[in-house]
């Protein structure tokens, strides 16, 4: 599958701040790929570099297979994009924006075809209404309708999900399966909200004080052979000391208070707890820890 | 290009506020004149005074006509119009900026020069309809109210005469050259708007800039007259009343004439002159800034 997006050693400093480091990723067509980090880590920064309105310091972004600091109004043309919130001029009605930034793409719609558009996004009883009588999520769906007037190829969402109510948030969940699996679209997704993440995103990336940390199929990195379980014991600091000269050594993954995470095999459940129950260690509970939150936790909380 | 000009246009005039100038402007005028229909009597005599006796005989309401109350208009508004210039170009981006779109508008296939184009040309087209604006209230409506004759313009110790019929060209050219004097203003406050994020700082910033120039340009300190003033966009932004200064032959006027146009001329040079500076300036800082709004 080609990539859409190919970003190499990219990197953006302010003053002596580096935002973004070293970063290096590709998106390959169709699909929903997913960004993660956490408040700071460089995202935001990194979308507004694939976007052009921040310059990298170093590095090469490739779009479409275009270089984007040569190529950057062929490869805009072809991208729809959510920013954050999605703001729009408030003294002008939802068809007013829609027009006015579907000609800033090269468009020239009808009123037809423009309340087409916004009925897709449940908008075209309030077309003539004034954006600030909008509610959050209206404005939301308004966002993702004047992302979506060109019919982009790519479509890159900066947080989509910030200060909608839960339908808001199934809404968009929905249009983002319906853009990349009925409309064969590209998605490039930011989002704090890890489980909705996991319910949406085929590949992710995790970045972490700038720095990528984590990259591939979302299947492949929570690897159900490999589960994180928590087991609650006495102290995980001795039972981690009696587990040094075993075979189990190397399966700790962290040992805090009374709690130890080991990484292993299903099958290699019992057998642990067996041996354990043999060292006449108690084990108070077991929690199979192997959600996106626990992976981006245990990856991100050091 | 047209069609993004036309948008930038849309949006200014879709606004509320652009209509405060208007509405100043017109408040203004319309005090001035109707202080002028039922006061004017003073005013020609404070006007007249010290100017000796020949004129003392002239009936008010033969001075007292639509050319001059156009250019007692022009006289006191040329000064504030600017402000109400920069409500609308300190906006431009800044505006954008802070209402969260400048984000949306620069990741359009749109390039950043093309977007401050349009944007300043629609802030130009807005002072051109503005100036327009104080145009017809300033002196058509003078004429209708006041009627028209011959222009006295005083200045200092003398005063220049035109007859009627010598006169209507002369503001065509003032409101031209005052035209270049407000773009220049546009574009000092178009300048700020790209170092901003909050469009209240540069339209601020201008005013402040109008404000201090204006007082140094009208200081009567000879130190400031050949270190400072000659300098100051303010100063040469007085020029449209060179339009009115007319050559005279052994005391009599010469129809048609204008005292100095080369200093007209210089004034409108130095003006365009800080319009490139100031646009120069906004164009090289927006191409390399970073959006973080």
């Amino acid at each position: 599958m080609p990539a859409i997006i190919d970003v190499s050693e990219l990197t953006k400093s302010f003053n002596e701040i580096t935002a973004v480091d070293n970063l290096t990723f590709t998106v390959k067509e169709k699909g929903v790929y997913g960004f993660l980090g956490q408040n700071g880590a460089g995202k935001s920064t990194t979308i507004r570099m694939l976007l052009s309105l921040i310059r990298p310091t170093k590095g090469q972004i490739r779009i479409f297979d275009l270089d984007l600091s040569i190529h950057r109004k062929e490869i805009l043309q072809r991208i729809g994009a959510i920013i954050e919130k999605p703001d729009l001029y408030k003294y002008l009605t939802a068809i007013e924006n829609l027009n006015l930034f579907a000609t800033m793409s090269g468009l020239k719609l009808k009123r037809k075809q423009l309340m087409d558009k916004l009925e897709k996004v449940g908008l075209a009883e309030r077309a003539d209404s004034k954006i600030k009588t909008y509610s959050q999520g209206m404005k939301q769906r308004l966002g993702i309708a004047v992302a979506l007037v060109h019919d982009p190829d790519l479509i890159i969402l900066d947080e989509p999900m910030n200060g909608l109510d839960p339908q808001g948030i199934a809404d968009i969940r929905q249009l983002i399966h319906q853009l990349s699996k009925e409309q064969g679209k590209t998605v490039f997704i930011s989002s704090h909200l890890l489980s909705e993440m996991e319910q949406v995103a085929d590949s992710l990336l995790i970045i972490h004080r700038g720095k990528k940390i984590a990259e591939g199929k979302m299947n492949e990195l929570l690897n159900p052979e490999q589960s994180r379980i928590e087991f609650e014991t006495g102290s995980a600091k001795e039972l981690e000391l009696l587990l040094k000269p075993t075979e189990w050594a190397n399966k700790v993954v962290s040992a805090n208070g009374q709690k130890i995470i080991m990484q292993m095999k299903r099958e290699e459940v019992p057998v642990f707890i067996r041996q354990m129950a043999e060292m006449k260690q108690d084990i108070f509970s077991i929690h199979k820890k192997n959600s996106l939150e626990d992976y981006f936790l245990s990856l991100t909380s050091h | 290009m047209i069609e993004l000009l036309k948008i930038e246009i849309f949006k200014i005039f879709k606004r509320p506020r652009t209509y405060i100038a208007f509405a100043v402007i017109a408040l203004i005028i319309i005090l001035i004149q109707i202080a002028l229909k039922f006061g004017g009597k003073e005013y020609v005599g404070l006007m007249m005074s010290g100017m000796g006796d020949s004129f003392e005989e002239i009936p008010t309401k033969i001075i007292l006509n639509g050319y001059l109350v156009c250019f007692v208009i022009l006289n006191l508004l040329l000064i504030h119009v600017p402000i109400l210039v920069a409500l609308v170009s300190g906006d431009a981006i800044a505006g954008e900026a802070n209402m969260g779109t400048l984000r949306l508008l620069v990741s359009k296939p749109v390039s950043r020069i093309q977007l401050l184009v349009v944007k300043f040309i629609a802030s130009v087209f807005y002072t051109m309809i503005l100036l327009i604006w104080v145009a017809v209230l300033a002196l058509f409506l003078s004429i209708l109210l006041f009627g028209v004759n011959w222009l006295g313009v005083p200045r200092e110790l003398q005063f220049d005469v035109m007859e009627s019929d010598d006169v209507l060209w002369r503001y065509a050219f003032a409101f031209c050259f005052a035209a270049i004097g407000l773009i220049c203003v546009a574009a000092l406050a178009f300048m700020l708007s790209v170092f901003s994020d909050n469009s209240i700082g540069p339209i601020v910033a201008t005013v402040c800039v109008i404000i201090v120039f204006t007082i140094l340009t009208q200081m009567q300190i000879p130190f400031y007259d050949e270190t400072i003033k000659p300098y100051l966009f303010t100063t040469h932004m007085l020029g449209w009343k060179g339009f009115f200064y007319v050559k005279a032959i052994d005391g009599v006027t010469v129809k048609g004439s204008i005292e100095n146009v080369s200093s007209i001329l210089k004034s409108a040079a130095i003006l365009i002159g800080y319009t490139a500076a100031f646009l120069g300036i906004a164009f090289w800082y927006f191409n390399r800034k970073n959006i973080l709004s």
